[in-house]
């Protein structure tokens, strides 16, 4: 029961206020220019930090996809997992660290910081937030639910959208 | 995995376009790419060959915009379809929501149709996912091809399940949307099912001997019972608070099991009863138009009371089976009516024998009430209640 909480993709309201926090602050002392937490399946979480062109879902995807090639690439070299990713660019460069099991932090930053600097904050922030889904985990929650009307809204929704 | 931010108030949901190589899944996405209005789509984005061929995926994101007040999305892909890149194949079919098998209808393609299914097959089952549970929808494409295998044969030898099919000439852009709409409406049903409450008009308030009695139901009974209380109504509407819920939710469970009760022991409530009962309540107002108007100024209708007036014939009919001594124990003794006025003075001012009627029935309410309840109870006692207050 706990593994198939733990392995769910619900994200509440109280926690996403506090992660949102945890990367603010990262944000600021690593002095980046914006962070985005993807989950493992590659959906993004939330996305804070300089608005940038880039967009954020497609990112998602494929941060997702080169971890997840790794990971593979890892298991070949008999590692168990690369923790860190690292791109560098000439302007931006791209960080990505993995968040415990189920997510991963992204972030990208330019010359005015340094990587060390990124480095040493993305470990304690992606510690931080990996606690805060520990402890959601474990909090007892009252079942949110979707407004009754899901399913029928659902059905008009696809009509619009596709035709009928 | 489907994820719910409910901070966002988003769904998101990846389905994943399946199939064997130069099928036309990467086709099917640059369609709907195509296809769907702006403001709706994200960018296509390709991780591709040189020559076009899928290298890892194409991605596309999707919204739809809001359903049941949470912002949903489609993060649409493909996979590679070339045997070669299984490993490939696998990182983007993890977390699936919803596949898109997309199958060729090219003569001479069923064998790498079948062999690409099975691979289907396998690397769910890597997984967890058990192929028949997952959302799954085949689409029979390049139905324009002259010599296309027939769809009858295609469904025998691709389709054990039975799941929906659909066909399509992608690179004409038909049957391109109505394949992702049967496979985003199989989703969405899923989410529904498993996250929204059961609409008000399902929603049980109470399971009572395997029966389910109705929240809305209930809801007009507590109004119905308030009005016939004889209480003024507030403006808006009466409101009750939790205590007087479970007060109206046990009456209006024995109501429930009286009924039961009667209907296993054949017992009916007559219309002579049922005329007696009304009678009864209506002369207490000088006339059976009076107590009409009455009702009609609390809103209620005779057809309300009606209701009640069966309850308590049926109560009353099955009080002789359950409580033998029924008559005995209600009609009040002479030591009770002198205990009854001398509590009740102030209601009670004149002499015994001047108060003697309305002292008597008094006790007889009191004595009814106490009998009603251990009937109640007795009823209660084998009967397997759950209440959803
Ligand atoms: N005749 C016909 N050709 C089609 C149709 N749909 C796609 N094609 C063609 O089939 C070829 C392959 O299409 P893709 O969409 O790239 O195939 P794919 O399934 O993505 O292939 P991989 O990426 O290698 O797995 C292209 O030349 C398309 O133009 C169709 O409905 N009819
Ligand atoms: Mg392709």
């Amino acid at each position: 029961m706990d593994e198939f909480k733990a392995s769910r993709l619900i994200f509440y309201k109280d926690d996403i206020d506090q992660i949102e926090k945890v990367i603010d602050e990262f944000i600021k002392k690593s002095d980046s220019k914006c962070s985005i937490l993807i989950d493992k399946d590659g959906h993004l979480v939330t996305k804070r930090g300089q608005s940038t062109q880039f967009d954020p879902e497609t990112l998602s995807a494929l941060v997702a996809g080169s971890f997840a090639a790794t990971r593979e690439m890892a298991k070949l070299l008999g590692e168990t997992e690369f923790t860190v990713l690292f791109h560098k660019g000439l302007k931006d460069n791209i960080h990505l660290s993995l968040v415990g099991n189920r997510a991963i932090l992204a972030t990208i930053f330019n010359d005015q910081t340094t990587i060390g600097m990124v480095q040493l904050y993305h470990k304690e922030a992606s510690e931080k937030i990996e606690k805060i889904f520990e402890i959601s985990a474990k909090k007892p929650r009252k079942e949110t639910k979707f407004h009754e009307d899901f399913g029928k809204d659902a059905k008009q929704k696809l009509d619009e959208f596709f035709g009928s | 995995m489907v994820q719910i931010n409910f901070a966002k108030k988003e769904v998101s949901c990846k389905i994943v376009y399946y199939g064997p190589g130069l099928s036309g899944k990467t086709t099917n996405l640059e369609i709907i790419y195509k296809k769907a209005p702006d403001s709706n789509k994200g960018k296509m984005t390709s991780v591709a060959t040189e020559g076009d061929r899928t290298l890892f995926f194409d991605f596309l994101p999707l919204d739809i915009g809001k359903v049941g007040g949470m912002n949903t999305k489609f993060q649409l892909y493909t996979v590679p379809g070339q045997v070669y890149y299984n490993s490939t194949r696998k990182l983007v079919l993890q977390g699936v929501d919803g596949v898109i098998f997309v199958a060729n209808s090219e003569k001479g393609k069923m064998d790498e149709n079948i062999e690409s299914l099975k691979n289907l097959e396998d690397n769910l089952k890597e997984q967890g996912i058990n192929i028949s549970e997952i959302p799954l929808v085949i689409q029979f494409n390049k139905r324009d091809l002259p010599d296309a295998t027939p769809v009858a044969e295609m469904e025998a030898k691709l389709n054990p399940w039975k799941v929906p099919t659909c066909e399509a000439s992608a690179f004409r852009g038909e049957g391109v949307f109505p394949t992702l709409k049967l496979t985003a409406a199989i989703v969405l049903d899923r989410l529904n099912k498993k996250y929204a409450p059961k609409s008000a008009s399902d929603k049980a308030i109470a399971e009572v001997n395997g029966h389910k009695l109705l929240l809305a139901d209930f809801e007009k009974f507590c109004v119905t019972h308030y009005r016939l209380s004889g209480k003024k109504e507030p403006p808006g509407g009466a409101k009750f608070s939790r205590s007087e819920k479970e007060n109206y939710l046990n009456i209006y469970i024995n109501n429930f099991l009286i009924r039961l009760a009667a209907k296993e022991q054949g017992i009916e409530a007559d219309e002579k009863a049922v005329a007696a009962q009304i009678e009864g309540a209506a002369s207490k107002f000088g006339s059976k138009d009076n107590f009409i108007k009455y009702l009609k100024e609390k809103n209620l209708t005779e057809e309300d009371y009606k209701e009640e007036a069966v309850n308590r014939t049926l109560s009353n009919k099955l009080l002789a089976g359950i409580i033998p001594d029924h008559r005995d124990r209600i009609s009040p003794k002479e030591e009770q009516l002198r205990e009854v006025y001398e509590k009740n003075r102030d209601k009670f001012p004149g002499a015994f024998d001047q108060e003697r009627k309305k002292v008597e029935a008094q006790a007889l309410k009191t004595n009814r009430l106490q009998v009603m309840e251990e009937m109640y109870k007795e009823i209660r006692s084998e009967a397997r209640i759950k209440t959803y207050l």
